[in-house]
């Protein structure tokens, strides 16, 4: 009965501290909102903050050299000292990543070679573009795990479980992450090709990779009235209103890029490489569904999606060719591309998502970003540095 | 501490636990309410691990830490949306934050006084009755700059003045006892809205 009583003392106790918090919390949002980046030292731990999703003590010897940073007009300096942390890989970049090689855009994907190559791109401050062209990949150089192996992610996996900082556990290798003569970075990796080579007709490959890189969810870039030519055999023509009205729209664009992909398919936990001269048997299924259809025969390809409202993504070059490297090519060079990673920097680094009133930010980020080569590390610092954020 | 008081504590902890994720989930829904929702979000399992681990230095890889991590991580929010902190988040964050309290509190008792980040003026070797309040207030406010990111504001101070008091009342007269009151105060600070939601 005492301890009955003394326990229900404790929680009526904590009970009242606890409601407590939420209302100081209450306030202090009010206050912060109509409180910009004043001091630099509020500068050095928001920015650290925002960086990587921890405190920064006053004790800590990077708050001081951040500090002094921020007063000597280098907020650049000041933010890199964040970037150089573990959790700025662990949690921040971590969050960004994820998404990339997962259908459902699930942030608690498993770690994986596609995700490392964003990482690494990220930490060495490289060209974005590299994401979709690069002809090496980032292995961990971590003792005592499995070695890697484009039959499973037991490695990626291991870096992962072991809490290694990604910031130096993880290596440039030359070549892409699958054994093929043809690389694109992401999209010859084997957390892309587990993802979206696996099963199907490598049409969700076209789908994901503009939705994963350029932002642009294929509900957006579907379209009436384009050619039919590259449609292939296995897509019903019937009933003729729904496939003009319906299947068309996406067919059209969708089957006339897919050739890119003609050489991958992944099956029974591995990526199968048809190349250089065949095509994976899922491009010619069910030929007897629509016999007239095309009938994929080499690894072209052709972006029909330049028209009307896809004018927006902001293609610039060759918007046809042959291989996977050509077309990673054109979807990096794609202003859709440097908005999209912009947008997602946002939104890693600012824990929310774009809103009206960051359109000018964002559209003078990315102009920036792009004349400034792309550089993904810069990009986040300078997020960071902004008054955006709150 | 004989065998037989183990159970009776554990049971009051998961008490106090429980009524507090409650008030946590209940003053999450008032305070948001007022607020823009889509501007607000709470930490995911990534970060609320990795502010943990800050905090209180403890790594992730410490093993009841890592334990009680891999059992909580289904249940705290993925993406940090406001939508995802239901009861079970909470009570996530609960076992959590006291696994890494726990490690916390471990490392600080074995380090000496000038080296520790929060308890520099505790002995814990001594029973709950020989702590002065202004000590374990001394603590909160480390709490407070560690897990809240700022200075207790006076009238906070006030509060837990109180709930320091009675703490120290109702714990065991032992060692451990004064381990509880602190285990106790730091689970509550590190389960806060404050230290939960992103700014």
């Amino acid at each position: 009965m005492r301890a009955m009583v003394t326990g229900v003392r404790c929680v009526a106790t904590l009970l009242v501290v606890a409601g407590f918090s939420a209302c100081a919390l209450a306030e202090d949002e009010s206050a912060a909102q109509s409180e910009a980046l004043s001091s630099p030292e509020e500068m050095a731990k928001t920015i650290f903050l925002r960086l990587t999703g921890t405190g920064l003590l006053d004790s800590d010897p990077r708050y001081a050299t951040m500090v002094q940073a921020l007063y000597d007009n280098r907020s650049g300096d000041a933010a890199r000292v964040a970037t150089a942390d573990p959790n700025f890989y662990r949690v921040i970049l971590r969050n960004w990543s994820a998404p990339l090689s997962s259908t459902e855009g699930a942030i608690d994907n498993e770690f994986d070679d596609l995700q490392a190559l964003a990482v690494g791109l990220v930490r060495d401050d490289l060209d974005a573009r590299l994401l979709l062209t690069a002809n090496f990949h980032y292995e961990g150089a971590t003792p005592g795990i499995p070695a890697f192996a484009e039959v499973n992610n037991n490695h990626f996996k291991a870096l992962e479980d072991r809490v290694v900082d990604l910031g130096t556990a993880l290596v440039k290798k030359d070549g892409p992450a699958l054994a093929t003569p043809e690389y694109a970075g992401a999209l010859t990796t084997r957390g892309f090709a587990n993802a979206y080579y696996q099963a199907g007709t490598n049409r969700r490959a076209v789908v994901f990779a503009i939705k994963q890189f350029l932002c642009t969810p294929q509900s957006s870039w579907r379209d009436p009235n384009l050619p039919e030519n590259f449609v292939r055999r296995d897509v019903h023509r019937d009933p003729p209103p729904n496939y003009e009205a319906e299947c068309r729209t996406c067919h059209a664009p969708m089957d006339a890029m897919s050739g890119a992909f003609a050489h991958f398919d992944f099956e029974d936990g591995r990526p199968l490489y048809f190349g250089p001269f065949n095509v994976a048997p899922k491009y010619n299924i069910n030929t007897s569904v629509y016999p007239d259809g095309y009938a994929p025969a080499d690894d072209s390809w052709m972006n029909y999606a330049t028209q009307h409202q896809n004018v927006a993504l902001g293609w610039h070059g060759p918007v046809r060719g042959r291989g996977i490297l050509a077309y990673g090519e054109m979807l990096s060079n794609s202003d859709a591309f440097a908005k999209c990673m912009v947008t997602t920097a946002f939104q890693a680094t600012c824990r929310r998502p774009v809103e009206p009133e960051d359109q000018t930010f964002v559209n003078q980020t990315m102009n920036d970003f792009v004349a400034g080569g792309y550089r993904l590390r810069t990009l986040f610092e300078r997020i960071a540095v902004s008054n955006q954020c709150p | 501490m004989a065998a037989s008081k183990r159970p009776h504590l554990a049971r009051m902890r998961m008490r106090v636990m429980r009524a507090v994720g409650s008030i946590t989930l209940v003053a999450l829904v008032v305070v948001l309410s007022s607020t823009d929702a889509r501007a607000v979000s709470v930490k995911n399992f990534r970060e609320l691990a990795a502010f943990y681990s800050a905090a209180t230095a403890v790594p992730l890889t410490e093993p009841k830490v890592q334990l009680a991590y891999q059992n909580v991580r289904s249940r705290l929010p993925k993406a940090g949306t406001v939508d995802e902190f239901a009861s079970p988040a909470v009570l996530g964050a609960l076992e959590l934050s006291g696994a890494f309290c726990g490690a916390f509190l471990t490392a600080e008792a074995a380090a000496v006084p000038e080296k520790r980040r929060a308890h520099q003026t505790v002995d814990f070797s001594k029973a709950p009755s020989a702590l002065l309040d202004a000590d374990v207030l001394a603590v909160v406010r480390n709490y407070a700059r560690l897990f809240w990111l700022r200075d207790l504001r006076p009238n906070e101070e006030a509060q837990f003045g109180g709930a320091v008091t009675k703490l120290k009342s109702i714990s065991p007269a032992t060692a451990q006892g004064t381990r509880q009151v602190f285990l106790v105060l730091c689970t509550q600070v590190a389960t806060s809205l404050d230290a939960l939601v992103n700014r």
